[in-house]
């Protein structure tokens, strides 16, 4: 490792040590941590978590998740850890996955015999709100909320009284809770209860302690220059990924022109790059049935030339992510890999994908549009999260006039509420930053 | 609808001369017992109601025209007062809800204001500040995605059909009931024609028809005039004010009937009773709009939920809906491949449902329901088909009676159970511990606790297995 | 039209495309008589303001400025982080009051020193009531746009302005028409481009966040509402779009109309109709003739969806009698024989 990435790595561990300082032992009620994609988060919670269980501390530590999937993986997580207690609660009707039958103590809903004495339990809010009439104040000494961004505020109103201590770690820069009622008025209330609930913390108390972890162990240098300056202006970090062990080998040459110079510059190094396609998407069709296709082509391309992660393996279905805005394309996306024989290649919406990370990704633009950009599809987060699973190498696919979208677009102004931060335009700006540095930088590879 | 079939249905429309009917279900219930109508005509920006029209919608309407509307005198607005407390009165009587019709949203504006003057005015007498209140509650039930209250003429015929003008004209009720009205040959000019003359609430100011410049310089006059030439003035404000208020009237008739005639059923009938239960016991207990981080919350909730079981509600009645929402993924159309039940009719009873879809937007755990029946489950396994359908096991969990359905062969279309609970209880706990987040200004300050000198990361290494 | 305020500059950031536009916005007068020269014929529509409208918004900003613009102080007071009482403000119309050009420009001039006060850490009030400010557009005819905030508020932060608008129409909660909504924030955007530029002009460090406040009526009265802070990035970056337009605009007017008036070259200029001016627009629908035929008839997407066929096309693609010339046109026809079929046997059922 070099010695700027081993300084930042140290620089990293450090604001990790004091994060967890701050939250555990500090006068703080609230610590609020804001961690960039990949940049350990889930690590930090096992940190704070073992700290928390360990004398002198010795508390009685709740995780909560905002959803079932990442509740099991932080189970997993720690099972790799010696906890004197290691629980899990989830809903009635839910099983546990099988591969931790047997490994930890699940419960379907809450019963007594839970939290006792010093130890970690997962769950999620919806849990803990069902069962208050079990739990009271203080209940926990410590409450950890795992991806806090997606966590709305009315949520962590419900569970918030259960612990005195309360450390959030999320990525500010990715999605945030969805509200399918309008939110209008709420923006102008004293009490943002939509916002995340980190966001409404802040909102009401600007001093709670903030710490922004300052690296992310996923991306590439390149790529986290670009998602930090688009997506995190008031988050600096930087990559701590040597280069060296990020590299991609083809073992077979690209013959065709476009499509494969592309994935020969994720080969030499550039982790971000796009191929378009001529003309503009259809008007008729709910999905663009020809860049459905070439995602596909792509995503089946990459295996073909049989791809390797010098030094790790060569790349398999399971190590390419599709990632798509709308549902139809999708299921267009996943048609043109079975018939590619790739079916073992997944397909998603951003939503599903947050969270996850893999060597590939293979993104359609949300831009790449027929109709005039809408809030939904200049959302940041959305950008955000598509363009920040990659280990490896990101091939953004849009058609060419994605470049007069974005070149043309005038903000209507109308998309957010009076008062509200205007969250449009800074998706576009990011759209735009990045579609710049894109074709700036020759990574903008037309079939 | 997307772009496309919506710019068809256009197309289509304009070349019939007629609208075309988007949906095959209401989203509107079948009038009450108790419906009535309101009209208002507002002065622009000062928002204050100068004349009203109101009343049962089989009987002319009663009418008030106010002559100093910006004036402290509410005395006018007494019969409209009584009116609406009289039918709140007569609806509970008679155990019925209560349905409200109104040309357009700028009518509910328009009450929502007059009840943020009058509802806590304790100047006024008892029943305008009753009339204050009653209008506050409509307009807030307004809001809720899924209220059965209010019938809002122009939203409803825009939502359920498509003419051949631009959507924009189309907000326009006149316009668009050109489109509905089978004696209007040249349906794009009657409606360009129509939309010169506001149907929003507001005199009209065009050159051949100056009535709010008029108004203006007679309502002036009247402040110097005395005797008999201030009855004249009296006359001719009143006289264009009941003929503005009774136009928009009409439009209200006439858009209840286009709406009514295009036939749609509707089943609604979870919907219908949240609505008149929050409109209910806002009547009898008073309206008290939500301020504290916990009522914000349940608000919320409540509109939220109001929002799903509409979606579900609307999905489980149209057809035309389904169809697209299947094609996103959102229904699920499919046959019953295996069913594994024991002894027929009871419980465990598990099915395995064959679609040729291959957007499913299901998860595992997620709670459905068969449509058409009352037969739920929950999704226990998702696997994709060799030939790009998918097959959904489900567990079900009610109706397992229901043999039509819960048989090899048996056709179904499957959707998501709406999530709609609302956990007021836990709500009200988190009200009475009164966590310092969100009902304190000020964070407290925790004593610190002493720390084992470690690095967090030596430790957590420590640790790992 | 006329360059005193803002409405032209929003207008060209709301279509940009739109060479009508610009020849209306060259014209002296009222945009009603721009519509008579052109048309030839009386408008025959509403457009305006109406008098209730301009009367409370004149009762409504001399509430908020009567003594001492109380309302004010104690509205803003929160955002500054001053009791009321300790807020000062200067009121520009107690020293050049009216609307003429040797007022404005006196304004303007006060302004100016306020602004270079403020940032030189000498003593500036807190709120500035009907400030000037000026939008450079030379050279050319209507080289500037003269810009005038109802306020300007300092910024507790960094001894900048920010420009405030007090709006007199009622809101509730929050409720706004997404017209309104708009429209208020490219009036603040133009009143921060044209504030950027005059701080330029003195200081090129100070930076001016992208902010302005809005000031709404409660529905009592003519309470003022809290202000609200409006995040209107988005818009600046519009008005300058329309700017760049207007001088785009304003060059290929001058180069058709040789000395004539702007109007005397309508005929030649391309608009850009769009649905928003039927709402906006005196030209809406006279312009709207270019497109009567056409898909655009039906509304934007329409247009988008179907490009610029005619609507007898389509019909004739719908009805068999006009066979499709290309892929896309087969597309279109085959959906709209199946839509119109199934219309068909509804009816006939």
């Amino acid at each position: 490792m070099t010695f700027p990435l081993r300084t930042r790595r140290n620089l990293a561990d450090q604001v990790l040590d004091a994060a967890i300082e701050h939250a555990l032992f500090g006068s703080a009620p609230v610590s609020i941590v804001k961690s960039p994609p990949g940049a350990g988060k889930t690590f930090l919670v096992e940190c704070a978590a073992a700290v928390a269980v360990t004398p002198p501390a010795g508390m009685r530590v709740v995780i909560v998740t905002p959803g079932v999937s990442q509740l099991y993986d932080i189970a997993r997580r720690l099972l790799q850890y010696r906890l004197p207690r290691l629980e899990l609660a989830h809903a009635q009707h839910r099983v546990l996955p099988s591969d931790l039958v047997g490994r930890i103590n699940a419960s379907n809903g809450w019963n007594q015999n839970l939290n006792s004495g010093p130890g970690v339990i997962v769950t999620n809010a919806h849990l803990l709100a069902a069962n208050f009439h079990h739990l009271g104040p203080n209940a926990f000494d410590l409450m950890i909320l795992d991806e806090a961004y997606q966590l709305a505020a009315g949520d962590y109103l419900q569970i918030a009284y259960m612990a005195p201590r309360t450390l959030m770690v999320g990525d500010p820069g990715q999605l945030h809770p969805v509200n399918s009622a309008d939110t209008t008025n709420l923006e102008a209330s004293p009490h943002k209860i939509h916002w995340s609930a980190p966001a409404y913390v802040l909102d009401r108390f600007s001093n709670t302690p903030v710490h922004g972890l300052p690296v992310t162990r996923r991306l590439l240098p390149d790529t986290s220059d670009l998602v930090q300056a688009a997506f995190y202006r008031d988050l600096p970090f930087q990559s701590v990924v040597e280069p060296s062990e990020r590299r991609l080998r083809f073992h077979i040459p690209g013959l065709e022109r476009g499509l494969d110079d592309a994935l020969d510059a994720i080969a030499a190094g550039k982790s971000l790059v796009a191929i378009t396609l001529p003309g503009a998407a259809p008007m008729h069709e709910e999905a663009d049935l020809e860049l459905s296709d070439l995602i596909a082509c792509i995503a089946d391309r990459v295996l073909l030339r049989q791809a390797e992660w010098i030094g790790e393996r060569v790349l398999s279905e399971e190590d390419i992510a599709c990632i798509e805005p709308h549902v139809i394309a999708g299921g267009a996306i996943r048609d043109g890999l079975r018939q590619r024989g790739r079916a073992g290649i997944q397909v998603d919406t951003v939503e599903r994908w947050q969270g996850l990370q893999m060597p590939v990704s293979v993104v359609r633009h949300p831009l790449s549009l027929p109709n005039v950009p809408t809030a939904f599809d200049l959302e940041a987060g959305r950008w955000c999260v598509s363009l920040s699973r990659h280990q490896i190498g990101c091939i953004v696919v849009a058609r060419e006039a994605v470049h007069g979208v974005i070149d043309d677009y005038v903000h209507g102004c109308d998309t957010v509420a009076a008062g509200a931060r205007d969250t449009t335009w800074a998706g576009f700006e990011a759209h735009r930053m990045i579609w710049n540095a894109l074709r700036d930088q020759g990574r903008v590879f037309a079939l | 609808m997307n772009a496309f079939d919506d710019t068809l249905h256009r197309v289509l429309a304009r070349y019939h001369g007629r609208a075309i009917p988007v949906r095959t279900s209401s989203q509107l219930s079948p009038d009450p017992d108790v419906t009535i109508g309101i009209a208002t005509i507002k002065i622009v920006t000062e928002e204050q109601i100068q004349a009203i029209a109101f009343g049962e919608l089989d009987q002319e309407p009663q009418v008030i025209v106010r002559l100093d509307p910006i004036g402290r005198d509410v005395q006018d607005l007494e019969p409209f007062a009584a009116f609406l407390g009289d039918t709140v009165v007569r609806a509970a009587a008679v155990d019925s809800a209560l349905r409200l019709w109104v040309p357009h949203s700028v009518t509910l504006e328009a009450l929502d204001v007059l009840g943020h003057r009058y509802w806590r005015n304790q100047t006024a007498p008892a029943s305008i500040v009753r009339m204050g209140e009653i209008c506050r509650i409509i307009a807030h039930e307004a809001i809720i995605p899924g209220q059965q209250l209010v019938a809002d003429a122009a939203a409803l015929l825009q939502d359920h059909v498509v003419t051949g003008l631009a959507p924009l004209e189309e907000g326009h009720l006149g316009a668009i009931l050109a489109w509905l009205d089978p004696t209007v040959s040249d349906p794009v000019a009657e409606a360009r024609e129509r939309i010169r003359l506001p149907a929003s609430g507001v005199l009209p100011n065009t050159p051949d028809c100056h009535w709010d410049d008029t108004i203006d310089r007679l309502r002036k006059e009247m402040k110097g005039a005395h005797g008999a030439r201030r009855h004249l003035l009296e006359d001719q404000i009143a006289h264009i004010l009941r003929r503005a208020v009774l136009r928009e009237w009409n439009l209200l008739i006439e858009g209840r009937r286009a709406f009514l005639d295009l036939g749609l059923p509707s089943s609604l009938s979870g919907l219908v009773k949240d609505s008149n239960q929050r409109v209910r016991d806002a009547l009898d207990n008073g309206f008290f709009p939500a301020r504290s981080p916990k009522r914000l919350v349940e608000q919320l909730n409540v509109m939220e939920a109001g929002q799903e079981k509409s979606e579900l509600a609307a999905l489980e009645a149209d057809a035309m809906l389904r169809d697209q929402a299947a094609r996103a993924g959102g229904v699920v159309r499919g046959e019953v491949s295996t069913v594994r039940q024991n002894k027929p009719g009871f419980k465990p009873c598990d099915i395995e449902v064959s679609s040729d879809q291959g957007i499913i937007r299901f998860r595992l755990d997620d709670k459905v329901r068969i449509v058409g029946t009352n037969v739920a489950g929950v999704v226990r396994g998702l696997a994709t088909a060799p030939g790009g359908g998918t097959r959904v096991c489900i567990e079900i969990t009610s109706g397992v009676r229901t043999r039509n359905v819960l048989t090899a062969g048996a056709r179904v279309e499957l959707i998501r159970e709406p999530y709609a609970f609302i956990n007021y209880r836990s709500l009200g706990e988190a009200h009475t511990q009164q966590p310092w987040a969100f009902y304190s200004d000020s964070a407290p300050v925790l004593p610190s606790r002493p720390s084992s000198g470690q690095s967090a990361l030596a430790i957590a290494r420590a640790m790992r297995r | 039209m006329s360059v005193k305020g803002t409405t032209a500059l929003v207008r060209l950031a709301s279509n940009p495309g739109c060479e009508i536009l610009g020849a209306m916005i060259l014209e002296p007068g009222s945009e009603k008589r721009f519509y008579e020269r052109v048309v030839g014929e009386p408008y025959d529509r509403e457009f305006g303001e109406r008098q209730s409208s301009k009367r409370r918004g004149a009762q409504f900003e001399q509430n908020a400025y009567a003594g001492d613009a109380r309302l004010l102080r104690e509205a803003f007071a929160s955002h500054l982080g001053l009791a009321p009482d300790d807020v000062v403000v200067r009121n520009l119309l107690d020293d050049f009051p009216g609307t003429k050009d040797d007022a404005r420009i006196a304004r303007l001039s006060i302004t100016r020193t306020l602004l270079k006060d403020a940032r030189e850490g000498k003593p500036a009030p807190h709120i500035i009531i009907q400030p000037q400010l000026m939008l450079p557009t030379k050279p050319g005819p209507k080289p500037y746009f003269f810009v005038a905030p109802d306020l300007l508020i300092l910024s507790p932060q960094n001894d900048v302005y920010l420009p405030g608008d007090l709006k007199s129409f009622v809101v509730r909660e929050n409720e706004l028409s997404k017209g309104d909504l708009a429209r208020v924030r490219l009036q603040l955007g133009a009143q921060l481009l044209a504030l950027m530029h005059e701080y330029d002009r003195f200081d090129k460090t100070a930076i001016i966040p992208a902010s302005g406040m809005l000031v709404f009526s409660k529905p009592n009265g003519l309470a003022p509402h809290a202000p609200r802070i409006e995040d209107v990035a988005g818009g600046v970056e519009a008005i300058r779009i329309g700017i760049a337009a207007f001088l785009r605009h304003r060059q290929r007017v001058n180069d058709l109309r040789a000395g004539a008036e702007p109007y005397t070259v309508v005929a030649d200029l391309q608009p850009h109709f769009q649905d928003s001016c039927l709402n906006t627009c005196v030209m809406a629908q006279w312009c709207r003739q270019r497109v009567a035929e056409a898909a655009g008839d039906l509304g934007d997407v329409a247009g988008r969806v179907l490009g610029d066929m005619e609507l007898s096309r389509a019909f004739g693609l719908m009805t068999g009698d006009i066979e499709p010339a290309d892929d896309h046109e087969r597309l279109i026809a085959r959906h709209l024989v199946d839509l119109a079929e199934q219309h068909s046997i509804e009816r006939a059922a």
